[in-house]
């Protein structure tokens, strides 16, 4: 995936937007529908999501995290600024990190294989009601309202499993909280 | 940069991570992160949740139609490739002047621009346009210095502070901070210091008639 990047950001490398393409442009434009936009809408942010990638690919090269979080964050942040009024108010994510903090990303010494693999494992691990919920807030796209009425649970119980959900996700990356 | 004290709750940042936070809330949201390393450091840790799931979809059939098109818009775009812009980022909460970006680019105010549309009694309030399908409402509000607005229920809201700064049962808000209320409590805000308090709000419709009536 590293390798990928590098043939995009360095290389300029058609054929690295082709592999780009496959791997996630079907992906992006199904989850988009998921969601409930039409076809044409779901590709076309798919596209845009792509597109994206290939002229920004020289800021991410440096950042930690995976090419998949990525393309899903600049999908997300187009799919909502569609759903408003097109005014983008978010930052792409690559951007928002330009000046270093404290608390950056997770561990140091974490290469972005490595945090990719740990949080693919806890996703794996996580109790099967706690990841029904993740599972049904990032693909589905349904509020914590819809989840409760879906499942016939409290809001609350909702809300906690997302919360535990994320904990274990985070002490995966080996992060003390 | 300052140090935030009020942040989100862990759900309320996983649902805008997760794209399905009311449109007004994210809004109020967003704010926040242009002024906290924090939350964005938790942000992208639970993107990365997004990134997995995004990468453990079984690949659809293949749809040449569609490869084909994405390929010919890509050769426009290369075509036509341009510098990258420039956002500007990473608001110091010291820096009194700027609105954050993304309430900025959605109202295109600054702050001396706000067109108040109610102004009475230690209060100031411009409703918003409604933002995209949003059910939530959002507000700018001004509560004046020891200004108390104190509303029969609250909750379901989410509050950032712009300028200035509040009490809420003895926490101190101030610039930059979020305020998450889940649910009902019964507290009163008061305007601290000299210039009282200017937040960003955007509140759930079960509470929006029982707040703003208080806050007439």
């Amino acid at each position: 995936m590293g390798d990928l990047l590098q043939r995009i950001a360095r290389d300029r490398d058609p054929q690295a937007f082709q592999d780009l393409f496959r791997l996630y442009g079907p992906r992006i434009k199904a989850v988009m529908m998921r969601q409930g936009a039409d076809a044409d809408t779901a590709e076309d942010i798919a596209q845009e999501t792509l597109f994206a990638v290939w002229r920004k690919a020289h800021l991410f090269v440096e950042q930690k995290g995976s090419i998949a979080t990525w393309v899903y964050t600049i999908a997300r942040n187009l799919r909502i600024d569609r759903l408003r009024r097109q005014v983008p108010w978010q930052d792409l994510p690559e951007e928002m990190e330009r000046v270093p903090s404290e608390e950056d990303l997770p561990d140091e010494s974490l290469n972005r294989e490595q945090q990719r693999e740990r949080i693919r494992v806890a996703l794996a691990t996580l109790p099967p009601e706690q990841h029904e919920v993740v599972h049904l807030s990032y693909i589905e796209g349904m509020s914590h309202n819809e989840i409760a009425e879906l499942l016939g649970a409290p809001l609350g119980t909702v809300k906690s499993r997302m919360r535990l959900a994320y904990q274990k996700i985070r002490d995966s990356l080996g992060e003390e909280i | 940069m300052t140090t935030l004290r009020h942040h989100p709750h862990d759900e309320t940042l996983m649902s805008y991570s997760a794209g399905t936070l009311d449109p007004a809330m994210s809004l109020v949201l967003s704010c926040h992160l242009q002024f906290c390393d924090t939350c964005r450091a938790n942000l992208r840790r639970m993107d990365e949740i997004g990134g997995a799931l995004l990468e453990n979809i079984p690949l659809p059939d293949e749809d040449t139609a569609f490869f084909e098109r994405t390929m010919r818009r890509f050769s426009e775009q290369v075509a036509q490739e341009v510098g990258s812009v420039t956002w500007h980022t990473h608001l110091d909460a010291g820096n009194e002047v700027i609105m954050p970006g993304p309430l900025a680019r959605e109202t295109g105010l600054r702050r001396e621009t706000i067109p108040w549309n109610f102004d009475a009694a230690g209060l100031r309030r411009f409703d918003l346009p409604a933002i995209g399908d949003a059910k939530a409402t959002a507000h700018i509000i001004n509560i004046a210095p020891g200004a108390v607005l104190s509303p029969e229920k609250n909750g379901g809201q989410l509050i950032l502070v712009l300028w200035g700064a509040y009490d809420h049962a003895g926490n101190h808000f101030e610039r930059g901070d979020l305020h998450d209320i889940a649910a009902g409590s019964l507290k009163a805000f008061k305007g601290e210091g000299p210039e009282g308090a200017t937040f960003l709000t955007a509140i759930s419709p079960v509470h929006q008639v029982e707040f703003l009536r208080t806050a007439h």
